[in-house]
């Protein structure tokens, strides 16, 4: 016998159901013993006293050897005790145990609870179906056992059929419930790890907040007339503040907000403006959505080119079934019934777009007083 | 120069501070400072200045926790919220709590302090940011069951929300919608009490939906 398998971890419920059968092996041995010893002292032998004596007493030590080896193995090898070979050896050893009430023509079926102990071994290690069929055999030999004792055949049969296909019925019921405690915990388990996560991700995100957030807000404000330091510090601030909203790693948008946000991080950084993004509402980016965001995009960097202004203001609303986009900013305007041709782009990729989309578009301008486009696709509010 | 504003900066950014302190000393009359909240709430007792300039973030409780302290036993002192953050959240709260505005640390100074003096006069004031993050937690018209009227804005107060999200002055904004200055200064207050009072289930789930993380 190897050790096979060994390697990988012995189940604790298995465990645990093996030494239930363990103990019913060793309850059936212990009966076995008192058992014989009585029909040994109390009986007339039916067959040549010495071929009886040799017989029982054979019984006996074969019994309990078998016995002390089973609970040894269930504690050191307890894989060995569903391995083919062993459960061969056993059946055999318990059907040849049942035949022995026979050969000796006692009236006691002194084997008692003893062979039986060989098919709750099989329901425990393995499936109903070989379960039943190990019964199947135990049953017929105990049948065969019972020949000249006062027990009735048809009971030890029922009692032998009945009680390993309980058995492994039960084991299965007890194996289904392990499984499923199991799963809950390594789901509870999966659920406090991730959690400790996060937790240690809201801690880290707050002392960026508190010490790198504000550093770069004072840089903005500070050194004003460095450009390319405040530019830096507001791209620094935008990055760092997309990871500490669990923002899209990759930079996918996948909704309107994200979209519009980096279609005014894009401007910014090009530009060289802040773009004062508001969103109310939000919506999942379909293309007619993506067109939107498109021409509010030309639209700010229309602002930033033209307009000569450091802000731009963007207020994006979404309904149901609407979404509105308002890019403005207070800078030189122009008359729209004038629109120089080195401009006229702004119609096609502005107004044409939203056209296209089924939407509605409008410039307001005027000189010296700002430019608010005015856009939006969908049922009005 | 006592007709200048009383300000108190609270704000546990000791480079802040500085910076507020050398940007506005000779705008207003800064009284104090405190890097924490119990010795703010401490302090602002002490000296009860008009005007509160309050970071949103702060260990211990929050600005928050120095807005409740205080409105307890100083309700004449008067909060202006700052902060560096894009979280809505935290800034409705502290608004809900009681600041009379809010504007990002990003502001400029002439607007900083024009905002510091309009909240003296006790008004509202409201930066395009956070007139966003209103419509944002006002936004869609569900009815709601009780029907109270704070919580859901007003045509003409959406529009106004709309207006100061776009960057329109109050004036500018009067002049859009033809009314006076005086109305939108009306708006605005109407739209903080109700921002205050809204017991609206749309405002709470808005505001976990925007948690941090």
């Amino acid at each position: 016998m190897t050790a096979t398998g060994n390697l990988q971890r012995f189940p604790p419920i298995e465990a645990t159901l093996l030494r239930i059968v363990v103990v019913f092996r060793v309850i059936g041995a212990l009966w076995l013993v008192t058992l014989a010893v009585l029909v040994l002292m109390t009986e007339e032998p039916q067959i040549d006293s010495q071929t009886r004596t040799s017989l029982i007493l054979g019984t006996i030590a074969l019994a309990v050897s078998w016995t002390v080896i089973t609970v040894v193995l269930a504690r050191r090898r307890p894989k060995v005790l569903g391995s083919p070979l062993f459960l061969v050896v056993d059946l055999v050893l318990a059907t040849a145990t049942a035949l022995v009430p026979t050969l000796v023509r006692t009236e006691s079926f002194f084997v008692g609870g003893y062979p039986i102990s060989s098919a709750f071994l099989v329901a425990a290690t393995k499936g109903t179906t070989a379960t039943v069929l190990v019964a199947l055999l135990v049953a017929g030999s105990s049948a065969a056992g019972v020949r000249y004792a006062s027990a009735r055949a048809a009971e030890v049969i029922a009692i032998n059929l009945l009680a390993p296909v309980v058995l492994a019925w039960g084991f299965g019921v007890i194996r289904r419930h392990d499984e499923r405690r199991r799963r809950a915990e390594e789901a509870l388990a999966e659920e406090r790890d991730k959690r400790t996560r996060a937790d240690e991700r809201a801690e880290m995100a707050a002392h960026l907040h508190d010490s790198v957030l504000q550093t770069l807000a004072l840089i903005q404000r500070r050194v004003p007339e460095n450009r390319a330091v405040v530019r830096l510090a507001r791209r620094q601030e935008r990055e760092l503040r997309v990871w500490l909203n669990g923002g899209p790693a990759l930079g996918i948008a996948t909704s309107l907000n994200s979209a519009l946000t980096r279609a005014a991080d894009e401007v910014e950084d090009k530009h060289d403006v802040l773009v004062e993004l508001s969103t109310a509402g939000d919506a999942p980016l379909d293309d007619r959505v993506g067109g939107l965001v498109l021409a509010a995009r030309e639209a700010m960097a229309n602002a930033a080119r033209f307009a000569g202004v450091d802000r731009i203001f963007v207020l994006s609303e979404a309904g149901d079934d609407w979404v509105r986009l308002v890019v403005r900013d207070r800078g030189a305007g122009f008359d729209p019934a004038v629109v120089p041709d080195d401009r006229r782009g702004i119609r096609e990729s502005i107004v044409g777009r939203i056209e296209r989309l089924g939407g509605a578009a409008s410039i307001h301008s005027a000189p010296g007083e700002g430019t608010e486009v005015d856009l939006q696709i969908g049922a009005a509010e | 120069m006592t007709d200048l504003v009383r300000v108190f900066v609270v704000d546990d950014h000791h480079l802040f501070r500085v910076g507020v302190r050398s940007e506005l000393h000779e705008a207003v009359d800064l009284v104090g400072e405190a890097s924490e909240v119990e010795a703010a709430i401490e302090m602002i007792r002490e000296r009860t200045p008009d005007v509160v300039l309050l970071d949103v973030h702060m260990p211990g409780g929050g600005g928050r926790a120095v807005i409740e302290a205080v409105a307890a036993t100083n309700p004449e002192v008067r909060f202006l919220a700052l902060s560096v953050s894009d979280s809505p959240e935290d800034v409705i709260a502290v608004v809900r709590a009681g600041a009379r505005g809010y504007v990002t640390k990003t502001v400029e100074t002439e607007e900083l302090i024009a905002a510091i003096r309009a909240v003296a006069e006790g008004e509202a004031v409201f930066s395009p940011r956070l007139a966003g993050f209103v419509l944002d937690a006002f936004a869609g018209s569900i009815p709601v069951d009780d029907d109270a009227e704070f919580n859901q804005l007003t045509p003409r107060e959406r529009e106004t929300m709309r207006l100061i999200a776009l960057g329109h002055s109050y004036k500018e904004t009067s002049q859009r919608l033809a009314i006076s200055v005086k109305t939108v200064e009306r708006h605005v207050s109407a739209v903080l009490r109700k921002l205050q009072l809204s017991n609206r289930h749309e405002l709470a789930r808005w505001a976990a939906d925007h948690r941090i993380v």
